[in-house]
């Protein structure tokens, strides 16, 4: 059978959190900070108060959302090319690259700098020919261009660079809409949701306050039918109850009303239970990623979003880690193992540490790395007749070998998985090889990728077409008319 | 019908099948249209060799290596009365005698070496597990081995390849022989001590050493 599902919460404990959930809703109810989401929240009947701008959600509002929002299984993400790619709710988890880091670690030098766009390129191209990475989020925001017009740029050096399934994570609803306007050029169509090739997150402010930036991000996304994926952070003893069940309860409460704005801005498009709550360190004063009670949160999240059947999405792999040294290495294992467990449809993440400030190229090939291995660990162990191998037991009997049987051949690949830059071979022939830590075998991967790989060029007039975009935008800014 | 040289190609590509009962096939054809049996062995080794450098570079398995050698064995029983009716000598890299020492029963490593020794062309005598000193010597002596291999998985049984060594120097063989050896429990160090000529920790390694004492020998 498969690995067991990981679990924190029993039956009661999931309804305990979202009867206290809808409490929450219905009495405390969500600051939502733009008039447009208002006016639609008042027309569908929920309980606007325009002096505080807050909004009390009643339980039917809540029931109506999670009824019309779509199932996992009823949800295909598409790729540059218009064509289905992934398929939830089919028990695997979808990795994506990611996510809006400033730094890089200069291939060249070792040394952290500012993240650039041609950094960006290269991540999407390496994450393109990475066997384990799914789909390919916004590595980092490029810090060489306009702050304001920063996501437009990774953008479009992300539609050149990848054919896989992009993930947006725009600061401003002007920047969701070129981005929009990007892939009908790139999909050649003019409904995205019938060519979903990308998707948006949109982040509430914990507690319980929707900025109006982030809400009318939301709002587009949906009305354009593309999936957004909620991701509230509520971060322990800051933003929300430093107990872990008070901060379920409020990231819990601030996903329900994400799904509600959602299925409010247009019925049926898709969301994405975000599982993604931070811990504070009261130490450093500083919010925390890798640590053991933030793991418990994203199983306990997963748990919640299978409790509803909707689709779920968590932040892995994590460490607060400086470097690439040890910590960061057993913080991103067991916070991408955890929801991976769980049964969570897709991490975002993979390329970052020092708490998502930095990205790398090794860390991007190491995650790859790590997710392939817990691939096999969750697929668990299958004991068919075959598998049994009872009659090659027979077969071989006492004493011999079975490197010359047919069947080691046949079931090797299917039963093992075969690392790519992880250490195997004894000490002699690894000493031979200049003794190479995983780091610099990474290195040469990422390298050898983005010196031969080539993803397929988008037609010239598309690419003229997008940098036609940017310029455009970039215009506006300047002139001060797209920024509100 | 096909040549010889379309032969040759097809038993280094059979080879690569994994498939024995293939392989004999093939090989039969071959002998029915006058290949000799020297092309048909070098053909075959030409195709597990192929197999050894993918091995040694990552591309292919263990698994893989081994199932050709036991592809190339099929072939090679084929025409043995053939090989032994000509009193044919084969093209040999050096002459090898190897065992697990006295004491161990450990062998997966040890065959694994012979497989790829094979392939590459060496004439290998394996002695099996738990070898007595003495017929390590007798065997070397009989056939005037190049290189004798000795291998030890267990701390406890690394003692019978220092003894060996000593056995060889009684019987004034040392000059002619190079040892080399392997294990888990081998060190560098060991090798040292018991002042083996060569010392390896992986396959790939052992057979380039072993490649380097056959030459060091005849030089």
């Amino acid at each position: 059978m498969k690995l067991s599902k990981l679990k924190v919460l029993s039956d009661d404990e999931l309804s305990t959190i979202h009867n206290a959930s809808l409490k929450i809703l219905s009495t405390v109810g969500v600051k939502i900070e733009s008039e447009k989401a208002l006016e639609i929240m008042k027309n569908e009947g929920a309980l606007v108060d325009p002096s505080t701008k807050t909004v009390k959600m009643s339980e039917s509002l809540i029931k109506d959302a999670l009824n019309s929002a779509p199932k996992p299984v009823d949800i295909t993400l598409f790729n540059r090319d218009c064509k289905p790619c992934l398929k939830l709710g089919q028990g695997r988890t979808y990795a994506f690259s990611g996510f809006n880091a400033i730094y890089m670690i200069d291939p060249q030098s070792g040394v952290r700098r500012p993240a650039t766009k041609e950094d960006v390129a290269n991540f999407a191209k390496l994450a393109d020919a990475l066997e384990n990475i799914d789909g390919v989020g916004t590595q980092a925001i490029p810090q060489d261009t306009m702050p304001l017009s920063a996501d437009v740029h990774a953008a479009e050096v992300m539609f050149l660079n990848t054919e896989k399934h992009l993930l947006f994570c725009p600061s401003r609803v002007a920047i969701a809409k070129t981005i929009f306007d990007m892939a009908r050029v790139v999909a050649g169509a003019e409904d995205l949701g019938k060519a979903p090739l990308l998707s948006t997150q949109a982040s509430p402010t914990s507690p319980l306050r929707w900025e109006a930036e982030a809400i009318d991000i939301l709002t587009e996304t949906s009305r354009n039918r593309l999936m957004c994926e909620l991701l509230p952070q509520p971060i322990t003893g800051a933003t929300s109850p430093v107990t872990l069940a008070g901060t379920l309860l409020i990231h819990n409460a601030e996903n329900l009303s994400g799904i509600v704005m959602t299925q409010l801005a247009n019925k049926g498009s898709p969301v994405m239970y975000g599982c993604a709550p931070t811990v504070f360190d009261m130490r450093e004063a500083t919010p925390i990623i890798g640590a053991p009670e933030a793991v418990l949160l994203r199983i306990a999240s997963v748990q919640l979003a299978q409790f509803y059947n909707l689709p779920s999405h968590s932040i892995a792999p994590d460490t607060d880690s400086h470097c690439e040294d040890e910590q960061n290495a057993w913080e991103r294992m067991i916070t991408t193992a955890a929801p991976m467990a769980a049964g969570v449809d897709m991490i975002v993440n993979p390329g970052m540490f020092e708490t998502g400030l930095t990205v790398s190229f090794e860390q991007l090939t190491i995650d790859n790395e790590i997710i392939g291995f817990l691939h096999r660990l969750l697929r668990g162990i299958d004991v068919s007749l075959d598998l049994l191998a009872f009659e090659l037991i027979k077969k071989v009997g006492v004493a011999g070998h079975y490197l010359k049987e047919r069947e080691t051949l046949t079931y090797l690949r299917r039963e093992h998985w075969m690392p790519t830059i992880s250490s195997r071979s004894p000490y002699g022939r690894w000493a031979e090889l200049a003794s190479k830590d995983v780091i610099m075998k990474a290195r040469e991967r990422a390298e050898r990728i983005l010196r031969e790989h080539q993803p397929r060029p988008l037609d010239a007039e598309i690419r003229r077409n997008l940098s036609e975009i940017v310029k455009k935008f970039e215009a506006g800014i300047s002139s001060q008319s797209i920024i509100s | 019908m096909p040549s010889n040289e379309s032969f040759q190609d097809r038993l280094v590509q059979v080879i690569q099948e994994y498939d024995p009962p293939k392989v004999e096939a093939i090989v039969r054809e071959a002998v029915s249209v006058g290949m000799s049996p020297t092309e048909i062995i070098e053909a075959l080794s030409k195709g597990v060799r192929i197999i050894g450098e993918k091995y040694a570079s990552g591309e292919a398995f263990i698994a893989e290596l081994i199932m050709a050698g036991e592809a190339m064995k099929a072939g090679v029983t084929v025409i043995k009365p053939e090989i032994v009716k000509q009193c044919l000598k084969t093209k040999s890299l050096g002459r090898i005698v190897i065992g697990t020492v006295k004491g161990d029963l450990h062998d997966i490593g040890k065959n694994i070496v012979i497989t790829m020794l094979e392939a590459t062309g060496f004439e290998v005598f394996d002695l099996g597990v738990d070898v007595p000193t003495e017929v390590f010597i007798e065997k070397a002596k009989e056939v005037n081995a190049e290189v004798l291999g000795m291998s030890a998985l267990l701390t406890v049984s690394l003692p019978e390849q220092g003894k060996v060594v000593e056995a060889l120097k009684s019987t004034g063989m040392r000059d002619q022989v190079k040892v080399i050896i392997g294990g888990a429990a081998v060190t560098p160090e060991w090798a040292e001590k018991i002042e083996a000529d060569g010392y390896a920790d992986n396959a790939v390694t052992g057979v380039a050493k072993i490649k380097i004492l056959v030459g060091e020998r005849s030089s």
